[in-house]
């Protein structure tokens, strides 16, 4: 059974920032197919089915049309709001029309143990927060001031 | 009859001619480095940028890292011209003596034991420094029992196997988050330092070169053996030195950057090979401006500008290294440095 939500137009980026490089998931990935179905537009377009690295430029160049980033780190990142500025200083990215981000920490969630069996609770988050609501299973929205 | 005179015209004519060429060609690539890219900031943009997104990719993307190209590429280089002339052997690099592969330890150890202050590099970067120095010291304890350089050669070599050894054993052990991340820090990368760390290597290097440069007479007597009849004391003395300098130089570098493939070795064999000489008058600041200018050419290959994926820059000078330190070991079966 595939649930799709509605296409509200919001965009959204993923990524992660190793050493130099970002590591994005591919427009045909389990994360673009989640986004698209919660109704969001991800802004990835490459058809690529797994994760590239992308150099810093190839990222900022796609961030900054960005409303969402949805972030998936094991690192614990205590930040309960954050300002443009900070996300910029730190991840030399530039957030001209991020709203927030949609954060999951892999230690404080069983999302590896989860997720994958329950797409629809993973589902249910994106689509909540991606219509301005706060998600109950994975995903808690960090806003960007 | 060609006097000394003339020859030594010759050779200043020459080595003009090519820092000149060096500085056109660093120039050159520079501006290509900084006009090419995804964000599609044109030439005339560089110079005056139109609006404040191609401000931001040229202030906090191209601009540190060109910034960090010129000057890792400058201080590899300079590093390894200094221990080949400290073992006398054209195919040692700066990765030879173990640092590289202590500052590797360093950051596996941080990477693996998840320590992280968000993500700032300061954890690995501090253990870098700190692992490498300790074997730079390590070193220096047990070079003074030893009569020749190779064999702290060989100790250098040793402590790369017993810190490979160590790395493989928490690769082992590690996550898939920690894997990956140490993985890519091994790559190397031009994309990590900001201003105040490109300031620190600046002036490490800029320290380090008026050391070296002062000492360039004693280096060109070292080299063709004439010290070690005059003055053993004083050889010795310039050894210690000139090893201490090439490894807080290379310890920095890999710290920041990562450890950086065949640059240090392959770029003093081609300054030697362009102008014909072991003078390190001419070789020092050839050697800089040459390792500068191949560094900004690999960077700017690894950036592949015209796509959205970068290559690793270890790939990129490995490719470039490889066939020159073949050639030179051909080269070598015929003719000593």
């Amino acid at each position: 059974m595939k649930a799709t939500a509605k296409k509200n137009g919001v965009k959204v980026i993923a990524g992660e920032y190793y050493d130099g490089f970002w590591s994005v998931p591919g427009s045909s990935s389990y994360v673009a197919i989640m986004v698209e179905d919660a109704g969001g537009e991800y802004l990835v377009k490459n058809s690529a089915p797994s994760t590239i690295q992308m150099n810093k430029e190839a990222f900022a160049e796609l961030f900054k049309n960005a409303q969402y980033w949805r972030k998936l780190t094991p690192m614990n990142w205590k930040a309960q709001s954050l300002r443009k500025e900070d996300v910029e200083a730190e991840f030399a990215v530039f957030p001209v029309h991020l709203k927030g981000i949609l954060y999951c920490d892999v230690n404080k969630t069983s999302y590896f143990e989860q997720a994958l069996l329950h797409p629809d609770l993973e589902l249910q988050d994106l689509i909540t927060e991606l219509s301005g609501g706060e998600g109950k299973n994975f995903y808690r929205l960090i806003p960007v001031d | 009859m060609t006097s000394i005179k003339d020859i030594l015209l010759k050779e200043k004519r020459k080595f003009r001619l090519w820092m000149l060429i060096l500085l056109l060609v660093i120039t050159v690539f520079s501006i290509l480095e900084l006009s090419l890219g995804s964000a599609g900031i044109s030439f005339v943009e560089v110079f005056s940028p139109q609006n404040e997104y191609a401000e931001f990719v040229l202030r906090e993307i191209r601009i540190p890292r060109l910034l960090t190209a010129i000057l890792i590429g400058a201080a590899l280089s300079f590093s390894g011209l200094v221990l080949q002339t400290v073992f006398r052997n054209p195919l040692v690099g700066p990765s030879v003596l173990g640092i590289s592969s202590g500052a590797s330890l360093g950051v596996a150890l941080v990477t693996m034991a998840g320590f992280s202050l968000g993500h700032s590099d300061i954890p690995k970067v501090f253990a870098a420094i700190l692992f490498s120095m300790s074997v730079l010291l390590l070193l220096f304890s047990v070079a003074g029992r030893f009569r020749d350089n190779a064999s702290v050669l060989i100790v250098g070599m040793l402590i790369s196997y017993l810190a490979g050894a160590v790395v493989d054993i928490l690769i082992f052990v590690s996550d898939n988050d920690a894997l990956k991340e140490y993985t890519l820090w091994g790559m190397g990368s031009f994309s990590r330092m900001n201003y105040g760390e490109i300031l620190v290597v600046a002036t490490l290097l800029l320290v380090a070169y008026i050391i070296v440069y002062k000492n360039r007479h004693l280096m060109n007597l070292y080299l063709i053996g004439e010290l070690d009849e005059v003055n053993e004391k004083r050889k010795k003395r310039l050894i210690f030195l000139l090893i201490i300098v090439a490894g807080i130089i290379t310890a920095f570098v890999t710290a920041f950057c990562g450890p950086i493939a065949f640059i240090g070795i392959a770029i003093p064999n081609l300054m030697r090979f362009v102008l014909k000489i072991s003078d390190h008058k001419y070789l020092l600041p050839g050697t800089v401006l040459l390792g500068a200018a191949v560094a900004v050419m690999c960077d700017l290959l690894s950036a592949m500008p015209w796509s959205d994926h970068s290559l690793p820059v270890n790939a990129v000078t490995s490719l470039f290294g490889i066939p020159i330190i073949v050639f030179m070991i051909f080269k070598s079966r015929h003719k000593s440095l």
